[in-house]
């Protein structure tokens, strides 16, 4: 029997010893999890990430910038499922799922703020992925144990980003466990302001429920409410910063990263800067966010979105160098001036005249002040190229005065959709005259979706709701229709 | 103990032909035990044997196996009569153990050192090309110190690597070929190429290399010879007075196939000539227009030296063998080389008269300086570079964004050393006649140090990073580390009860992997020339480490019997826990079972009747294959954006990875006629892979980009023929052939999910097509774009009378051969040995992207024809025929349409190549008798001589990536890749 024992003992020790000696599947070099502050810097560089990727295709719907050659197939409003998918993956993976481990790593340690934190970026994501897809997996999203997904309508994406808003602000309001120290250094938005981030939070719930304005269900008190309790200042402005030393820690519109190369700007942006449209008064933010022509001229030429730079040797300059084009400068999200021209469109559509002015000098000035301009010669064109008085203020000034103050922003091509890219609204823009052959004659209303991840996974889904036909991308998107 | 020593018997002699020549490398076997040698080069043997010993059986390929009674006899010569009659041929299988061929129930194939070594190629890998049936080498290119990929019966891993285990002297070794996603810029292994590491291995030290094919063959070795193994025997001494040998090689290397450049337009555009222009869309090219060849001007004939010295002798109780060998080998590319020093101890000691030791150690030292390859690489640029204009003479072109090569060259460097050590020791007790412990340890341990650097001049943009002119120049370095440590118990019994062999071996196996790669990038070279990373912009330093490690616990057993020597019977059992897997799935168990059956001794076949050998045999083996590491629950990824931290990786969590499972039937028939002079072998085997471990996309609603799962099937059939045979066997003429003739049929059973395709990224180079696995279709599809075609296969034009593309990945192309061929003619008269491999290849699809890019820059044969104007042969979508003129220009060319992938894949491509041919003279004996020179050999080998193919391009067996390609990798995607230059080469052997 002792020996018998003896023989068990050995044995365990053996195995257990083997055991020991496989435990050895941790990456050597990487950890398995870190603290929460430790996901921050990719998850806010993600915030940014896809709307700078995807600006490249978008842009040319909005025309903010249409290719350097003839006939391209995205100036004609085609979509693609690969290109311009970047927010989808940054929405789910490099935002989502890093959003999880905060979550589980915060809760863990039982620090604050993280929790609310978590639920405003969510939504932030949310917002953006939506606005640009429309129907996405939304209830199911994040299970890891499923191979398939299906698709909620959008009405219920943004009724959820109200929620994951309401929830942030609570759980800011109501913190429980300790604040991290660590929180304000990583922490690139808002340097961990509590504050700042209950206001980011307004910003979010004010663009959705915003964007709605064709529903009858539109409800402009309540945006001009959240707009009021959003942002006060640029100070609030939600930036995403870049260290610049290096081709990959500078931001993706800049030189270093060389990502818009093949785009010039338009001849629109270049007529709503050089006074064509605002009394002939040259805007001082021409200067300051494009570069003069490649010639000595010293003029401003843009490109007519399918017909490619036309001047004889390329006359048309890169975009980089100026505004936000270059290695340093910060990405705006949303900015104090956005949500200005949002009050101000609000309070036009409830015929509060002049509410809806004061907002628009505000936005107009505050994107002045965001461009370098001086406040003399911003008060110079405040006072010659727009109405001076209320009762003259009409749609189009607020929606031409966004789009400069929204230049490169995706943000333009949900207004230019809830206006079905009507020139009465935006003077001098002109959908191509011939779009891309999967168009079917009609201009784009949302982005395809990813081609690797969706159709080979969820194309059950995608077929209810005609995801998978060539022209899914010219369907209206639910936000900016009158359905409810 | 001293009673032990006395118990012994020391037998020598000389073993001679017929013709009173003496034969080296005849074994020496004492009958009924593993104690053995081989004769020396002048013939001669010294056997150490216990005193019990009663017989020696000496046995030689191509000669009548002799067994000598030893009868208190000392010295023992003995002539050996010629004959093919093989039956005790003797291979290594598994663990160095010596089976009886005629004993196995699987295809098992050996090449000799020599014939490996003669062919002087540098890497061994590529000298197994057509040598051994099922096998497929793919060189990576034509350049120093290229990789190589080398395949045994297809494929059987969707995702991970197919390449099989390398075993020296018992004991794995590594043969990573670096793979770039262990670097800081985690490029896709298509622009660089690094080294195979078995090809650390000379070719000099090498005694054969047995090739296990199937899992069957392999079942012992456990999960990573699931693709089979390759065990290398390095030489080792032989009792008696030191024997020297010297060998050199002096060896001259030209590429000599290039593509077919159309050389009648000026560079430019629509027509009208641009000097700065990289396209030749100009005017035709005038009569007084000087036209420059580019690419001769700029390769040059590449020289290599090869030399080896090999020491070896000793004493009864210990053997030695010391080697030195040496490779320097200049490029056909300027700045190109590969050198490689190897230096190697074998020993073998006599402990006492149970007990052995034998011991090998080897250092290796090899040096790479290499360019980058594919998409903007050198050699595109100097088979795109203007024909009219002298590259020689040029400086950078297009307004400075195309670099002239041969300022890249000078300029601009990439270079890699590799430091190796190889260790190796066993002891074997032999409690018994019967029974034997043999214990075993080896480990094998090097450092790769890689250093890239780019000029302050240079316009070249570091993949993934800056261009060198605008930050002041760049470098790059890397060391990668590897560590493998095997441990390995063995205990034989063998055992006769009548009639009956019986056999068993128990064993355990340990091993443990690390592996490293440290990586660093600085740019701005603070004091010009020197390229250290401390003198670079500390701003702008990165530096990156990437790693991994596995460990594995195997038991196993054999279990054979054989039955009055003619029927066998083989039951192999192995259990590993691989640290890769779950705990819960970490443990798996796999079995074989082979079984062979001589029908020749059964009915007493004897030499005089037709047949005079026959066998057949039978064999079924599974194998489990675990995971890659640390995939079970992924790492984060360091962020290397701004503000660092960390985040999710690519892979999600899987916590029910189980082991992908390889089931293999293998059958086979080896009948020999007229008294063994004719030889044939046939081999059918099937091979089912399942639950691959493999790593899709999901939806990344899962919160992730991709995950490893298990799923998919992939079935290899196929075929081999081995025909051996005497043609002319006479005391002064003899032509022996060798063929080989292998024939695989791989099939994609299923995928993960519903997938249409599941394709390998790294594939897709350029253009539209890649690698890409199509349930139902071979495992070596071309996926890609191509012209819509309606249901009757016409294709369908467009309204601008332009054909429509199709702008899916569907099946375009299967890089799998019908089937191929090698064979080698022996031919010997005196004291000259003239010896060929030609190596067939009948069909099989390549992607020729090279053309594909020649065709955009105007320098395709295929543009010729521009700016004629053709009818495009098909409907249009009203089903009209098509009936429309359109213009083939610079546009249609340059465009999606008249570039379509399909139209690139060239079909049924076959090749007849002369791989290698040496013609060697042995001077006779008697003319060196009164020198110190023993014996006296000189030869003239060339490689690569003839190539004749179907193929436009220049060479159909370039890979478009590197070896560290797993899955069906890139082989017979041609994209600018240096073809494998031809090499002639003269040389001698001395021995003294």
């Amino acid at each position: 029997m002792k020996k018998i024992k003896l023989l068990y003992i050995t044995l365990a020790l053996v195995i257990m010893s083997c055991e020991d000696y496989l435990d050895i599947n941790d990456d050597p070099f990487l950890p398995q999890t870190a603290t929460p502050d430790l996901y921050l810097p990719q998850i806010v560089y993600s915030m940014a990430e896809g709307e700078m990727f995807d600006s490249r295709y978008v842009g040319a719907i909005t025309q903010n910038w249409a290719w350097v050659n003839a006939n391209n197939g995205f100036d004609r409003h085609a979509s693609s499922n690969s290109s311009g998918t970047q927010k989808f993956r940054d929405h789910y993976w490099s935002i989502g799922s890093n959003l999880n481990e905060v979550a589980e790593q915060a809760e863990e340690l039982g620090l604050a703020d993280y929790s609310g934190i978590v639920n405003i970026i969510r939504a932030w994501s949310w917002q953006i992925v939506t606005d640009h897809h429309g129907e996405l997996p939304f209830r199911q999203a994040w299970d890891n144990t499923r191979t398939s997904f299906d698709y909620d309508p959008q009405k219920d994406i943004y009724a959820g980003i109200h929620e994951l808003c309401n929830q942030g602000i609570e759980l800011l309001n109501n913190p429980t466990g300790q604040t991290d120290p660590k929180l304000a250094d990583m922490e690139k938005l808002y340097n961990g302001d509590v504050s700042k981030w209950i206001k980011f939070a307004y910003a979010i719930k004010a663009r959705n429920a915003h964007h709605i304005s064709n529903k009858s269900s539109y409800d402009p008190a309540a945006v001009i409410n959240f707009v009021d309790n959003s942002f006060e200042s640029n100070e609030d402005n939600a930036e995403v910063p870049f260290d610049a030393e290096s081709s990959a820690t500078s931001s993706f519109m800049g030189p270093s990263r060389g990502n818009f190369n093949s785009r010039l700007r338009t001849q629109l942006i270049v007529s709503y800067l050089d006074g064509t449209y605002f009394n002939g008064v040259t805007d001082p933010r021409l200067s300051l966010m494009l570069n003069s022509d490649t010639d000595s001229t010293q003029n401003y030429i843009g490109v007519v979105p399918t017909l490619g730079d036309t001047t004889t040797n390329i006359r048309v300059p890169r975009l980089y160098g100026k505004y936000i084009f270059t290695d340093a400068a910060p990405y705006p999200l949303i900015t104090y001036s956005e949500l200005q021209f949002i009050k101000s469109e609000a309070a036009f559509i409830q015929n509060n005249l002049p509410l809806a002015y004061d907002a628009f000098l505000k936005a107009i000035q505050a994107h002045m002040d965001f461009t370098g301009v001086s406040p003399a010669e911003a008060t110079q064109y405040l006072s010659t190229a727009i109405p001076q008085d209320a009762s003259d203020l009409e749609l189009n000034h607020i929606m031409m005065q966004k789009y400069i103050s929204l230049y490169s922003n995706n943000e333009t091509w949900s207004d230019l959709r809830r206006y079905q890219y009507d020139n009465t609204v935006y003077l001098g823009f002109t959908l191509p005259s011939e779009f891309a052959a999967d168009n079917n004659g009609k201009p784009a209303q949302r982005w395809l979706l990813r081609r690797f991840s969706e159709y080979d996974w969820n194309s059950d889904a995608l077929e209810k709701i005609g995801g998978l036909e060539l022209d899914y991308h010219t369907k209206p998107i639910w936000f900016s229709t009158d359905e409810e | 103990m001293s009673m032990d020593g006395l118990a012994q018997q020391t037998i020598r002699g000389t073993v001679t032909s017929e013709s009173d020549e003496t034969l080296p490398g005849v074994s020496v076997l004492m009958k009924g035990t593993t104690i053995g040698t081989v004769t020396d080069i002048d013939g001669n043997y010294t056997l150490a044997a216990p005193s019990s010993a009663q017989t020696i059986i000496f046995s030689f390929i191509g000669y009548e196996s002799v067994e000598v009674s030893i009868g208190g006899r000392n010295v023992i010569n003995v002539q050996m009569k010629t004959d093919v009659t093989q039956l005790t041929e003797v291979v290594v299988t598994s663990f160095g153990i010596k089976k009886e061929k005629k004993a196995l129930g699987y295809a098992i194939q050996e090449v000799g050192g020599e014939d490996i070594s003669k062919t002087t190629r540098p890497n061994l890998i590529n000298a197994l090309q057509g040598r051994i049936a099922g096998v497929s080498v793919g060189t990576t290119s034509g350049l120093p110190g290229s990789s190589s990929s080398i395949v045994i019966r297809g494929g059987s891993s969707l995702g991970g690597s197919n390449q099989p285990l390398f075993i020296v002297d018992g004991i794995p070794i590594d043969n990573t070929t670096l793979d770039e996603g262990d670097l800081l810029n985690s490029a896709p292994n298509r622009q660089s190429d690094y080294s195979s590491r078995a090809t650390d291995i000379d070719p000099n030290d090498v005694e054969s290399i047995t090739v296990l094919k199937g899992p069957a063959a392999a079942a012992l070795y456990g999960i990573d010879a699931a693709n089979g193994a390759i065990i290398i025997t390095t030489k080792s001494g032989e009792a008696g007075k030191a024997k020297i040998s010297y060998t050199n090689n002096f060896r001259w290397e030209k590429v000599n196939r290039f593509p077919d450049l159309l050389k009648q337009y000026n560079t430019g555009t629509e027509g009208v000539n641009d000097p700065e222009a990289f396209v030749h869309w100009g005017e035709p090219i005038g009569p007084d227009n000087q036209v420059f060849d580019n690419v001769e001007n700029f390769f040059e004939t590449g020289f290599t030296q090869l030399h080896g010295v090999n020491v070896s002798g000793g004493s009864e109780n210990l053997t030695y063998m010391a080697s030195a060998n040496f490779t320097r080998q200049d490029g056909s590319v300027p700045s190109t080389g590969y050198d490689k020093n190897t230096y190697r101890v074998n020993l073998t000691a006599k402990l006492n008269p149970k007990l052995k030791l034998t011991t090998s150690t080897s250092y290796i030292r090899t040096e790479s300086e290499r360019i980058s390859k594919g998409t903007g690489s050198i050699y595109a640029n100097i088979l795109r570079w203007p024909i009219t204009n002298d590259i020689r003479a040029q400086g950078n072109l297009s307004d400075d964004e195309i670099e002239n090569p041969l300022f890249t060259v000078k300029n601009n460097s990439i270079t890699d050393e590799t430091d190796r050590i190889l260790l190796n020791g066993s002891l074997t007790y032999d409690i018994f006649d019967w029974l034997s412990v043999t214990g075993r340890i080896g480990t094998d341990v090097y450092t790769t140090r890689g250093l890239t650097t780019y000029s302050p001049e240079s316009i070249q943009r570091y993949p993934g990073r800056s261009i060198a002119q605008e930050v002041n120049g760049l470098m790059a370095e890397y060391e990668a580390y590897s560590q493998l440590l095997n441990s390995f118990i063995l205990i034989n019994a063998n055992k006769s009860f009548g009639d009956f062999n019986i056999g068993v071996t128990l064993g355990n196996n340990i091993e443990d992997r690390d592996y490293r790669v440290d990586s660093r990038y600085g740019e701005n070279i603070l004091v010009p020339g020197l390229y250290s990373i401390i003198n670079t912009d500390p701003d702008s330093r990165e530096v990156g480490v990437r790693g991994s490690r596995r460990r594995l616990i195997g038991v196993f057993g054999e279990a054979k019997i054989d039955y009055k020597n003619m029927l066998f019977l083989s039951i192999t059992g192995r259990n590993d826990w691989s640290s890769t897997l779950p705990d819960q799935n970490n443990s798996f168990f796999y079995p074989s079972v082979s079984t062979s059956f001589v029908f020749s001794e059964a009915f007493n076949l004897d030499t005089n009747s037709p047949i005079s050998f026959g066998k057949i045999r039978a064999s079924f083996a599974q194998v489990g294959k675990d995971a890659p590491p640390h995939r079970i629950q992924p790492a984060l990824q360091e962020f290397t954006r701004s503000g660092g931290g960390f985040n999710v990786g690519f892979f999600g969590p899987n916590d029910n990875i189980k082991p992908e499972t390889t089931v293999s039937y293998e059958a086979g028939l080896d009948i020999r006629f007229l008294q063994n002079r004719i030889g044939l072998d046939f081999t059918y085997y099937n091979v089912r892979s399942r639950d691959q471990i493999v790593d899709p996309r999901l939806s990344y609603a899962t919160g992730y980009i991709l995950q490893l799962v298990n799923a998919g099937e992939i079935e290899n059939q196929g075929l081999e023929i081995m025909i051996n045979g005497q043609v002319i066997a006479n005391s002064a003429f003899n032509w022996s052939v060798n063929a080989n003739f292998s024939l695989n049929r791989n099939k994609v059973i299923s995928l993960p999910g519903d997938q249409e395709e599941f394709y390998l990224s790294d594939t897709w180079l350029a253009g539209n097509a890649r690698a890409g696995y199509v349930p139902g279709k071979s495992f070596m599809t071309i996926t890609g774009y191509s012209y819509e075609r309606n249901d009757n296969g016409e294709l369908l034009i467009g309204t601008d009378g332009y054909p429509i593309v199709d702008a899916t990945f569907t099946e375009i192309g299967n890089r799998e051969s019908d089937f191929s061929i090698g064979l080698t003619n022996t031919l010997t008269y005196k004291g000259f040995t003239l010896s060929f491999l030609m190596d067939m290849r009948k069909g099989g699809d390549i992607y020729n992207s090279t053309e594909r890019s020649l065709t955009f820059s105007g320098l395709s044969q295929r543009t010729a024809n521009r700016q004629t104007r053709v009818v495009f042969d098909g409907v249009l979508e009203s089903g009209e025929r098509n009936t429309q003129e359109v213009l083939l220009d610079e546009d249609f060319y340059t465009s999606s349409r008249g570039r379509t992938e399909s139209l690139f894949v060239e079909k049924d491509i076959n090749w007849f190549r002369l791989m290698d041919i040496t013609l060697s003279y042995q001077l006779p004996s008697s003319l060196l008798s009164n020198v110190f020179i023993n014996s006296l050999q000189v030869n003239v080998t060339g490689t690569n001589l003839i190539l004749w193919s179907n193929y436009d391009g220049a060479d159909p067996s370039l890979n478009g990536l590197n070896a560290s390609a797993g899955g069906s990798n890139a082989v017979g995607f041609d994209h600018f890749s240096v073809p494998n230059p031809s090499t002639l080469a003269i040389g001698l052997r001395v021995g003294f």
